[in-house]
């Protein structure tokens, strides 16, 4: 088979050259970072730090700094442009420097890398797309602050008894309160330079960014085979928001999505509100995070309109 | 694995290895840099396995004789969400139910690639949570049956919500708070869904025979004692009252909060509920059933042709189901088909187009960790097992029928027929114990000429409950194999 080297992804973590440096530390403390590593850092990583999808940390040379301090910055903020995530949110900051004591005290064993060839991956919860070929998934997703005026074809989700496993009911004296979510959306990642967020629910362009793309562990587990760790299945948005929809639609009416058809493997989406039919194909501008949206509305009569706008900021200016 | 050994010939010295294993289990290459949790398998017509995952799209690749030369191609990179129901259509066509929407993806213009994804049904609700799955089948025409999963209280709903949200359907461990969660619903092909039948909690699997029954699977938990096989008539209640939030006759005319009414009343919850037609003792049989598959294949993969195989998400096995109808009831038994080194987390099954060997979809996902993910498939290697081949109740008992004959003599011995009874209790408490168990007693054993059934004679035989039978050790067919799966449950709707 023929896998194209399109998706980049989880690469580059902290591959320092500290050769002929002495690293001494309390056993205890690497044993702790060992089994850190083991959890977090190793589904990319590889077992023995060899390489996975991303790079072999027993190299005589790393890429973000060899220094204690350069290892746990790049634990702690991540690499996101490289789909390395900010573990900072996740691991204190006792963890991520026993972490880096570990990192550190393989630097340089030269162990024979089993880093596969291809960065096109789903192996890792960090997929990643790029404007020759951009990566299209269908997942849940944060509204990351969309109001709720943009969601008036949804339902209202409510606080409601909280069950009680123990008791085999539920207990009228807790409430468990719904969470942050968009149940119907489409995310598309161009690489570095886009990543935006479609709802086929509402026919709505929700938000774009740029930067990193996604990390996918609470949906997908850590790792081939992880298990999901938390109680949502809302992934991380990675990277910095550039624009984001607020209030209501442009175009009135019931939204009704009929599906997206690739073009230039962007996905040009199809879908009715009210009488109109409309496509819409988002692509990257020359502007890193800017969107380009090239929308057709074609009426009840038959006349069909085409415009184009960019979305940078909080701006939608329509294109020549 | 089924591995039949001579133990009793002692007279011709040891004899382990005389006999050949029956089925053999091969492990699929799959390509190392995707994740193969494999949400459904089918072949197309012109024999191309397709495959969708859970963190990818689809692939596809034609069968090599080598399980590691599978040459495997990207029909769709783009992420699916939960794609756990497949139709395939042809290798540049194929239908995929996903969390949000049933959608057909084509490749338009002949590059093996899909081109166009379109929504072809999506008229239910999406709350939020992991747990609304849903498993398709093809309705004989151009539609489709589609099962809706419920909710679990281990994952959250959504402030937004696709569909309208209902309070009373969110209480309980599994619940309904969405549209049609909970429901077997209809698709015409142009995408109109209608309601079909109600109370199921996870029927991650569902199949029509060739005989048109619609059959779907459930998982042990609330409402559910142990894991069932229901056989899904238009319009019945299958025992789970979350999803009758959705059913607009019962909250007007009956009560407007149905869990609450039958925690309350479990009789009247009794009385309405449609029972399993085949009940999966737990820890024994299967943990989590998952999509049912009849073999087809007229004998070619092995000696079980007409019967029903069900793949087991939480246990290391591949169940199988004899069915037959009694007082226009359709019930029957359970018995382990392989298991072992099939792995856990056999979530869907599919015949390759020639009958001989059998497609196991596997994934980690779910509620267990004794899961492996990726694709395996099973050979019969032409060697006939020693099993039970079927079972039948009696006015006076069951017969059995073995795949090989045994002497009359061992076969007549009643002690090799432990025999016991029990039922599962359907509640709002997550699984049931097993209740009044009691010893049955066979008191005669009547064999055929050819060696191959037995017809017991079995007093106390009662409706609603399961009889299992523990078959003995001395169990021997005349060349000597010894039983491979002897444990064998039969659950009792109608007596005959």
């Amino acid at each position: 088979m023929e896998f194209r080297l399109t998706r980049v992804v989880a690469t580059g973590v902290f591959c320092a050259g500290i050769s002929g440096t002495t690293h001494a530390v309390d056993d205890a403390i690497i044993n702790q970072g060992r089994q850190t590593f083991t959890s977090y850092c190793a589904p990319c990583h590889g077992p023995e730090g060899a390489g996975l999808l991303a790079p072999n940390l027993t190299d005589a040379e790393v890429l973000h700094g060899e220094s204690l301090a350069e290892i746990i910055k790049t634990i702690g903020e991540g690499v996101p442009a490289r789909s390395m995530p900010p573990w900072g949110g996740v691991l204190d900051d006792a963890t991520i420097e026993a972490t880096a004591h570990y990192v550190m005290s393989i630097m340089d064993d030269n162990l024979p890398s089993d880093m596969v060839a291809t960065p096109d991956t789903t192996v890792t919860p960090f997929p990643f797309g790029s404007a020759e070929e951009p990566y299209i998934l269908r997942t849940f997703m944060p509204t990351m602050g969309v109001s709720d005026a943009a969601f008036p074809h949804h339902g209202n989700g409510m606080a409601t008894p909280k069950y009680d496993a123990k008791g085999g009911t539920f207990n009228i004296q807790k409430m468990q309160d719904p969470i942050d979510g968009v149940p119907g959306a489409i995310v598309v990642n161009f690489g570095e330079t886009l990543s935006y967020c479609f709802d086929s629910t509402e026919c709505r362009l929700l938000y774009t960014w740029e930067g990193g793309f996604m990390d996918m562990t609470d949906y997908w587990g850590a790792g081939q085979g992880g298990q999901r760790k938390k109680f949502g299945y809302v992934p991380t948005v990675l990277g910095n928001l550039v624009w984001r929809t607020d209030g209501p639609a442009e175009f009135a009416g019931v939204p009704r999505f009929r599906g997206y058809r690739k073009v230039e493997g962007a996905p040009e989406f199809f879908y009715e509100i009210g009488d109109q039919q409309i496509t819409l194909l988002i692509t990257p501008a020359d502007e890193p995070g800017v969107a380009h949206c090239y929308y057709t509305v074609t009426d009840a009569s038959g006349q069909k309109r085409s415009f184009s706008r960019f979305l940078h900021g909080n701006i939608e200016e329509d294109a020549s | 694995m089924n591995r039949f050994l001579i133990l009793g010939l002692a007279a011709l010295g040891s004899s382990a290895g005389l006999f050949a294993e029956s089925y053999r289990v091969e492990a699929i290459n799959m390509p190392g840099n995707i994740a193969p949790e494999v949400g459904d398998l089918d072949f197309t017509p012109e024999g191309e396995l397709v495959v969708s995952l859970r963190r990818h799209g689809i692939l596809m690749a034609n069968p090599t004789t080598d399980p590691t030369a599978f040459d495997w191609r990207v029909f769709a990179a783009d992420s699916l969400h939960n794609p756990t129901g497949l139709d395939v259509i042809s290798g540049r066509e194929v239908l995929v139910s996903q969390m949000q929407e049933l959608t057909r993806i084509t490749d338009n213009d002949g590059d093996g690639v899909a081109d166009l994804f379109e929504n072809i049904a999506d008229d239910w609700g999406v709350t939020g949570n992991y747990h609304e799955t849903i498993a398709i089948t093809r309705d004989g025409g151009d539609g489709w049956y589609l099962a809706i999963g419920t909710a679990s209280h281990n994952g959250p709903t959504f402030y937004h919500t696709r569909g309208e949200f209902a309070p009373f359907g969110r209480t309980g461990r599994n619940f309904a708070a969405g549209p049609w969660k909970g429901w077997v619903v209809h698709s015409d092909a142009e995408g109109n869904i209608t309601p079909f039948a109600k109370g199921f909690r996870a029927h991650n699997g569902i199949f029509r025979d060739t005989q048109g029954r619609i059959w779907a699977t459930d998982n042990q938990g609330d409402w559910r004692g142990t894991s069932p096989l229901y056989h899904v008539e238009e319009g019945k209640f299958y025992g789970h009252p979350s999803a009758l939030i959705w059913d607009e006759e019962f909250t007007t005319n009956v009560s407007k909060d149905p869990l609450q009414l039958y925690i309350d009343d479990w009789d009247a919850y009794e009385a309405h509920r449609t029972p399993a037609a085949v009940e999966f003792p737990h820890g024994l049989m299967n943990n989590s059933p998952s999509e049912p598959v009849i073999d087809d294949t007229n004998g070619k993969f092995g000696p079980f042709a007409g019967q029903m195989l069900i793949g087991d998400i939480a246990g290391p096995r591949i169940t199988r189901v004899i069915l037959e109808e009694v007082g226009g009831e359709m019930q029957g038994a359970c018995v382990t088909f392989i298991s072992g080194d099939i792995g856990g987390g056999n979530n869907r099954l599919t015949f390759s187009p020639d009958g001989t060997q059998l497609y196991v979809g596997q994934t980690f996902r779910g509620w267990t960790r004794n899961s492996t993910d990726g694709v395996k498939r099973v050979t019969f290697t032409g060697e006939t097992p020693f099993e039970v081949q079927n079972i039948s109740i009696t006015k006076t008992g069951f017969k059995l029928t073995f795949t090989k004959p045994v002497d009359a003599k061992t076969l007549s011995q009643l002690s090799h027929y432990k025999t016991q009874s029990y039922w599962y209790k359907s509640h709002y408490h997550y699984g049931s114990p097993q209740q009044d168990v009691i010893a049955l007693k066979v008191t005669n054993a009547s064999v055929s000429a050819d060696g191959r059934t037995v017809d017991l004679t079995i007093p106390g035989v009662e409706a609603k409950r399961i009889v299992q039978f523990d078959l003995g050790e001395g169990l021997v067919a005349t060349d000597g194999s010894t039983i491979g799966n002897p444990t064998i449950c039969y659950t009792v709707r109608k007596l005959r």
